[in-house]
């Protein structure tokens, strides 16, 4: 059997899961990670995964993996120019850590309030010089009281109504009350799953552990592309939500494109 | 100051997203201007420039939030002073919760106070809210519309269980059912048997007022 060349254009959060499955994996495999938070601004978002993808020589690679889920419609409308596109079907990474979109649902089903925890989610904020044991990363970098985002807060609205607004965006975990570590033997070595416990005291989350999968992300780079599991874009089409069980679909490359006029942080 | 000036800063402190100046204001309001007033031409006046302003990008999510907080502190203070005749006042009647496995909260949040500012009597049901709940709180309340905000991706094919369960209680004639979320879709939501979808709170305001106008056109003869 041909050995492939595959090219991965992939989301940080999930760096250590996908270089240990490459390292394991048969084909041989270029990576390439994107910084974690696209999907916070998913119209500029997707175009920087775009511009990835089109920066793709023609006729180099047997596919593009595009590791990436749905994450609040990034991916919609990723086009294929030259080569195809394979990307898993997912609504988001956690479907990435825990093997199964089924896995997935039944776990949000047993705790919908569960905040999930991996080496990438922690990792990536440390990469960003963030505080390490920060309950989550700023959002895409943005609120952090050194960024722009503030200090143009503080220019308009002056300094306490600048906090409050830093504030206010924290409002979403209200009603988390599970931290779950989602757990791999080869993360053993690391501080992390203490970090996640020390977050879950400080937050009064119920800390919790289950173990990780890497069944879906090995299909992937292996080129075992069920179509069940992962969704193929030929050259010529784009991505487009499915909003059925089957989470993401394609349509032929539609020809007028909305530009990004505004984005919430 | 007259009563139009006072009216016109009291938005402006809503805008300005500056709460005690909304609570001042809004007290020395409401010794001389009818509370109906106070509310539509000052608070909500303010409420509908800061949705311009998220509209054209000027502001995001956290100060409309922050306006909807000075939004209710002044709403509060007028609440006591309206009478039952400026009830009125309401367009129409909204049950809102997110739906059953969403836990999300804060869409919700910027959204009714949005919709109350449009004339929307809202009654919010929270967070998950199970689907029964969406059954019973139609019974007691008769809304014209019922909102259901889903969050996440998943959360949003959740709509379509939504709706056949107020289907089966023989409830889905008689309103209107929209979805509002970041991932939410009009063609989707009308497949899982909803009446449209929207990802802004404004946009939101003017697909209802459109359903309201539908659903009385209806019940002209």
């Amino acid at each position: 059997m041909k050995q492939l060349l595959l090219k991965v254009v992939a989301c940080e959060i999930a760096f250590r899961e996908i270089c240990r499955a490459a390292a394991q994996c048969r084909q041989l495999i270029d990576l390439e990670f994107l910084s974690q938070g696209l999907h916070d601004v998913p119209c500029s978002g997707g175009a920087k995964i775009q511009a990835q993808i089109d920066a793709v020589p023609a006729g180099r690679y047997d596919a593009i993996l595009v590791g990436y889920g749905l994450c609040g419609n990034l991916i919609s409308k990723l086009k294929a120019r030259h080569t195809p596109l394979v990307i898993p079907r997912a609504h988001d990474c956690i479907t990435f850590f825990v093997g199964s979109t089924q896995r997935y649902l039944g776990l949000m089903d047993r705790h919908p309030g569960a905040y999930y925890y991996t080496s990438g989610w922690l990792e990536c904020a440390q990469r960003r010089g963030e505080t390490p044991g920060n309950f989550l990363p700023a959002r895409a970098g943005a609120i952090g009281q050194n960024s722009a985002t503030f200090q143009n807060w503080v220019k308009k609205y002056g300094e306490e109504r600048a906090r409050a607004l830093v504030e206010v965006m924290q409002r979403w975990t209200e009603n988390y009350t599970h931290g779950v570590w989602i757990d791999f033997d080869f993360l053993k070595s690391t501080p992390l799953r203490d970090q996640v416990k020390s977050i879950c005291a400080h937050q009064s989350w119920v800390f919790e552990e289950i173990p990780g999968d890497l069944s879906l992300l090995q299909r992937w780079l292996e080129g075992d592309w069920d179509p069940q599991l992962f969704l193929t874009v030929q050259p010529g089409e784009e991505v487009v939500p499915a909003h059925d069980g089957t989470i993401i679909s394609t349509r032929p490359i539609a020809p007028a494109q909305t530009p990004c006029t505004k984005e919430n942080i | 100051m007259n009563d139009s000036e006072l009216l016109s800063q009291l938005a402006q402190a809503v805008i300005s997203l500056d709460q005690a100046r909304v609570e001042q204001l809004a007290a020395e309001a409401l010794r001389w201007i009818h509370p109906a007033q106070v509310i539509a031409h000052g608070l909500s006046r303010g409420m509908q420039t800061i949705g311009e302003q998220f509209k054209t990008g000027e502001v995001f999510i956290p100060e409309v939030m922050v306006a909807c907080d000075c939004y209710y502190a002044g709403l509060q203070m007028a609440k006591p002073h309206l009478k039952q005749q400026d009830k009125d006042w309401f367009i129409g009647t909204m049950v809102i919760g997110t739906i059953h496995g969403d836990i999300h909260t804060v869409g919700k949040d910027v959204a009714v106070p949005v919709f109350e500012a449009a004339g929307f009597q809202v009654v919010d049901l929270g967070v998950a809210v199970p689907d029964d709940r969406f059954v019973q709180a139609i019974r007691e309340h008769q809304p014209q519309i019922v909102g259901l905000g889903t969050y996440m991706t998943p959360t949003f094919m959740h709509t379509r269980e939504t709706v056949e369960a107020i289907k089966r209680a023989g409830l889905r004639d008689q309103l209107k059912i929209i979805c509002g979320g970041p991932s939410v879709n009009a063609d989707a939501a009308r497949r899982m048997g909803a009446d449209d979808a929207t990802d802004n709170a404004w946009d939101a305001v003017e697909k209802m007022k459109g359903m309201l106008a539908e659903l009385n056109q209806r019940q002209t003869p």
